[in-house]
């Protein structure tokens, strides 16, 4: 490794300001990805940010890095390219829930049970903010969105179980009113040798008069603090996953954050790696060959 | 042509009458001969009627011909789907242990019992396919020598005693024709005459082998019919060569996938059929916009919806012209042959990288399982192009750069054609996205920039109408004034070019021009092309002549489309009739028109 100079959280951000509105939970998270790139010195150029559509997707375009802002619920398979492609590359996914967890959730388990090496985190609003305030997959029952003025009678997604039970094998929930936590967490999960997943809460105070900062303010609960240690347990994470969205229904319940699972298992790089190895897979084979190997020949 | 042969096996699926078909094919190659052959496998995933249709020259062979000349039936139920075929002068020979024909007049009856023979004689049951093809060489001179050749390079893997069995059940079948059939018939197979330095494949396989020799890296695909095979003949050589191919969730997440790939710097492609070039319609667009080299394959079958998986059509063409929402730059090949789909794979990503978008290419379900013989293709005589990469130091008066911003979207240069900048270089980190946006990616909504940029990607499109168009051309116009101009694509093109033959050896004057590339379009070739023809036929299969259509938009021609969907290819009698028809009916000038029309309430069943 080359001799690396001092990177500063400012040297992963672009020049383009945020289009965000003020009080926006997106800032936050913002400076918890640059604050982790530079702790982890990512080199700018080796990191490739992909998202969708959304508030929350416009991130990639406020970082300096290789940026793919795609189509709204793409990026996962987006990302999914990049790093097949180059697996030398940091790749982030940086969405929204409704990204994530709607029209783009069938995305989801794939790139969660083959443990591809992508971060991605789900910046969690509870809600649609672009289009201007209707419900998401996450939002609370009861929520009041322009197309269910009569509040919502829609069950919510639980993130983190769904991504448990898809096989991710790292799964974490943060909060954006508290950096220090958020960037221990993302700069983890990026160290993570395969699939992560954190859900990010980012409270929209545009349109989700709910779940706003002062709501979550006393609410979170760091479960690594509160013991939860034996990260490699799927059954205890899953365990602690099903409270997750108890709050909505119970004013004394906490919201969990910290990390659910852990665990060190092959990528689907390293499989790769195998089936390359066994096909001695070199790029100096001359693609000649390819078509020699339909010649007819004499016997 | 001097001599033609086109021999159909048909039987149940699983009793080697593809392999018979295969063995056919190798033997004709390996006598020097041209060959087609085309299979048909039984829609069940299991038994059903299947067949193998094997055509056989000395001339290069652009059809299977209009019918059979001698028909192999291994069952009952082969013979139903084909006797009405039997026409006086054709040939059919039959497992008479099976099953015994109706009487039909002046067609030529060989009865063999390749069933008794195989079980009997070899003690094998599945050599009947081989105890058929010995009676194939006793009845119509077929080199067993070459034939041989075929049997032991495919089963010599297998042990001597594989092949040795294989052997006997070939003599076996020509010593049976020898002591109790009298030959009736006049077909027969001229000597051999060597092995030429050829290829056999099939339409899927050329375009796997061409797109691995185009340099492809990355195909990430979801399995459909019938493009799925593209897949499987690709994948070992992508493994080989260090590059992947990802069985994806869904046609959406192929295509993100793809474009994925060839950001981070690597040739990518993906490959389907039309329902999943429906599901990626909002990604081809996305690739255009962002002017991302990418290769979409379409192996069109029968849509809309579900239509049917297996069979041929050409009618994506509209969705892969105008598919998606907006406007972006495109390019959209369709070979028009086997041989034609490895070459044509090779330029649709030269294409995509030279001009960094999307480049379709459709083939169809016919061509897909369509085998041709042809030369050996010499990689080191192909052209080989890769995409413009930004490099710093050739940048001395950092043009690229501006206010410390890679310009990805720059409006300066003369083509359109802007570096990319690939993941890992310092010096060329940039965004891309789908949102409108200024020369350093910054989203923007300001008309002058969206008009420019809009310019700067269709600037691309004339570059290709300058540089790349008229190769893709053919143009065959003989005449000054022919009667009728003919302009077809695809495995039509194939067909029209067997009819276009006969019909001038009949002394009509027609022209005709097989384009490959079909967007986009450069008016003046078509127009000129038209001004040598009394009037221009448009012969596609599919409903609304869609060829006609883009034509009629993008030129003044007025053509006369003619039009069948039945799900098979035309025949090259059909081509010759619609004109026959027009020559008698020389008022007709433009027009659609379907075999209702030449033939009245007989057109169906033609095939
Ligand atoms: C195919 C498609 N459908 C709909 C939209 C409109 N759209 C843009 S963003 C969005 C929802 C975004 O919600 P979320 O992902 O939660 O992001 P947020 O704005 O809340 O951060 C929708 C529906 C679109 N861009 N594309
Ligand atoms: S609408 Fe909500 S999510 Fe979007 S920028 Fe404003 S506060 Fe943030
Ligand atoms: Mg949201």
């Amino acid at each position: 490794m080359e001799q690396q100079l001092e990177l500063q959280p400012a040297d992963y951000r672009s020049d383009i300001e945020p289009t965000w509105c003020p009080g926006c939970g997106d800032f936050g998270v913002i400076s918890a990805i640059t604050k982790a790139l530079a702790e982890l010195k990512i080199k700018p150029e080796n990191v490739v940010s992909v998202s969708g559509i959304g508030c929350s997707s416009r991130t990639p375009l406020f970082l300096k890095n290789y940026s793919m802002h795609v189509l709204h619920g793409r990026a996962i398979p987006t990302a999914i390219g990049v790093k097949l492609a180059n697996p030398d590359l940091t790749v982030l996914v940086e969405a929204g829930d409704g990204d994530l967890f709607s029209i783009g959730s069938g995305h989801n388990p794939h790139a969660a049970r083959r443990n591809i090496d992508i971060t991605v985190l789900c910046m969690d609003n509870q809600v649609y903010g672009l289009t201007k305030n209707q419900i998401s997959p996450t939002s609370r029952e009861g929520l009041y969105g322009s197309l269910t003025p009569f509040g919502s009678i829609d069950k919510p997604v639980n993130p983190i179980s769904y991504m448990l039970t898809f096989g991710a094998t790292f799964v974490a929930q943060t909060y954006a009113g508290n950096l220090k936590h958020m960037s221990e967490i993302i700069k983890k999960a990026i160290s993570h040798k395969g699939f992560s997943f954190v859900n990010i809460i980012s409270p929209c105070p545009t349109y989700n008069k709910v779940d706003t900062f002062k709501y979550y303010k006393d609410k979170t609960i760091d479960i690594n603090e509160q013991g939860h240690k034996e990260l490699d347990n799927l059954q205890k994470a899953l365990e602690l996953a099903m409270k997750d969205l108890e709050h909505y229904y119970n004013d004394s319940a906490k919201v969990p954050i910290g990390i659910f699972y852990e665990k060190e298992e092959p990528t689907y790089q390293d499989r790769v790696k195998e089936v390359k190895t066994k096909y001695k897979a070199s790029k100096d084979i001359n693609p000649q060959v390819f078509i020699d190997e339909c010649k007819v020949l004499p016997v | 042509m001097s001599f033609s042969l086109v021999i159909k096996i048909g039987g149940e699926g699983g009793e080697g009458v593809i392999s018979a078909g295969d063995f056919l094919t190798e033997a004709a190659v390996r006598s020097g001969y041209h060959v087609v052959n085309f299979k048909s496998f039984p829609a069940e995933i299991k038994g059903g009627y299947a067949n193998s249709t094997v055509r056989i020259s000395d001339e290069k062979l652009y059809s299977t011909g209009d019918g059979f000349d001698i028909l192999c039936c291994f069952n009952a139920e082969a013979y139903a789907y084909n006797k009405k075929h039997l026409k006086p002068g054709t040939v059919l020979v039959y497992d008479s242990s099976d099953f015994e024909p109706e009487e039909h007049d002046g067609v030529i009856m060989y009865p063999v019992p390749l069933s008794d023979i195989a079980k009997n004689e070899i003690k094998a049951y599945i050599t009947k396919n081989i105890v058929a093809l010995g009676a194939l060489v006793g009845l119509f001179n077929i080199p067993v020598e070459s034939l041989k050749d075929s049997i032991k390079a495919k089963f010599s893997r297998k042990g001597e005693k594989i092949v040795n069995m294989n052997y006997q059940a070939l003599e076996a079948g020509m010593k049976y024709v020898k002591e109790n059939l009298v030959k009736k018939d006049g077909f027969e197979f001229p000597p051999p005459i060597g092995l030429k330095d050829v290829v056999i494949m099939e339409g899927n396989q050329a375009v796997a082998k061409g797109c691995i020799a185009a340099g492809c890296e990355f195909y990430a695909a979801y399995p459909i019919t019938p493009a799925t095979s593209v897949g499987n003949y690709i994948v070992e050589d992508l493994i080989r060569k260090d590059g992947w191919l990802y069985q994806a969730e869904d046609e959406i997440a192929s295509l993100a996938m793809a474009i994925g790939a060839s950001f981070a710097g690597v040739k990518a492609m993906t490959a389907t059929s039309g329902p999943g070039l429906s599901l990626m319609s909002e990604l081809i667009g996305y690739a255009g916009m962002t002017e991302t080299p990418v290769v979409i394959v379409d192996v069109q079958r029968v849509g809309p919806a579900t239509g049917m998986p297996t069979k041929h059509e050409q009618g994506d063409l509209y969705h892969a012209v105008y598919g998606s929402h907006g406007e972006i730059p495109r390019a959209v090949l369709a070979p028009i042959s086997v041989e034609d789909s490895f070459y044509m794979s090779i330029e649709a990503f030269n294409l995509a990288e030279k001009y960094q978008m999307p480049v379709i290419v459709l083939t169809d379900a016919a061509m897909s399982l369509r085998a041709e013989a042809f030369p050996t293709p010499d990689l080191s005589k192909l052209n080989i192009v890769n995409r413009l990469i930004y490099k710093s130091e050739e940048d001395k008066e950092q043009k690229f750069i501006r206010h410390g911003r890679f310009l990805r979207y720059a409006l300066f240069t003369e083509d359109g054609i802007t570096p990319m900048g690939i993941p890992g270089d310092p010096n060329a980190i940039h965004a891309i996205t789908g949102l409108e946006r200024q020369e350093n990616s910054d989203p923007r909504n300001r008309p002058d920039i969206r008009t420019y940029q809009m310019n700067k990607r269709f600037k691309k499109l004339e570059k290709l109408l300058e540089e790349d168009y008229d190769r893709f051309i053919e143009i065959d116009a003989p005449y000054k004034d022919a009667d009728i101009g003919i302009i077809t694509w695809g495995l039509t093109a194939s067909i029209t070019k067997e009819a276009v033959q006969r019909l001038r050896s009949r002394g009509l004057k027609i022209n005709a021009m097989y384009p490959r590339l079909l967007w986009p379009v450069k008016e003046d070739v078509f127009e000129f092309f038209a001004k040598s023809s009394k009037r221009i036929l448009i012969p596609e299969t599919n409903y609304y002549g869609q060829l006609a259509t883009v034509v009629k938009d993008r030129t003044h021609i007025r053509p006369i489309s003619y039009n069948i969907y039945r799900g098979e290819p035309f025949i090259p009698k059909e081509i010759e009739d619609i004109v026959d028809f027009l020559m008698e009916n020389q008022e007709i000038t433009e027009g659609r028109f379907t075999p209702e029309h030449v033939y009245g309430e007989k057109a169906y069943g033609l095939i």
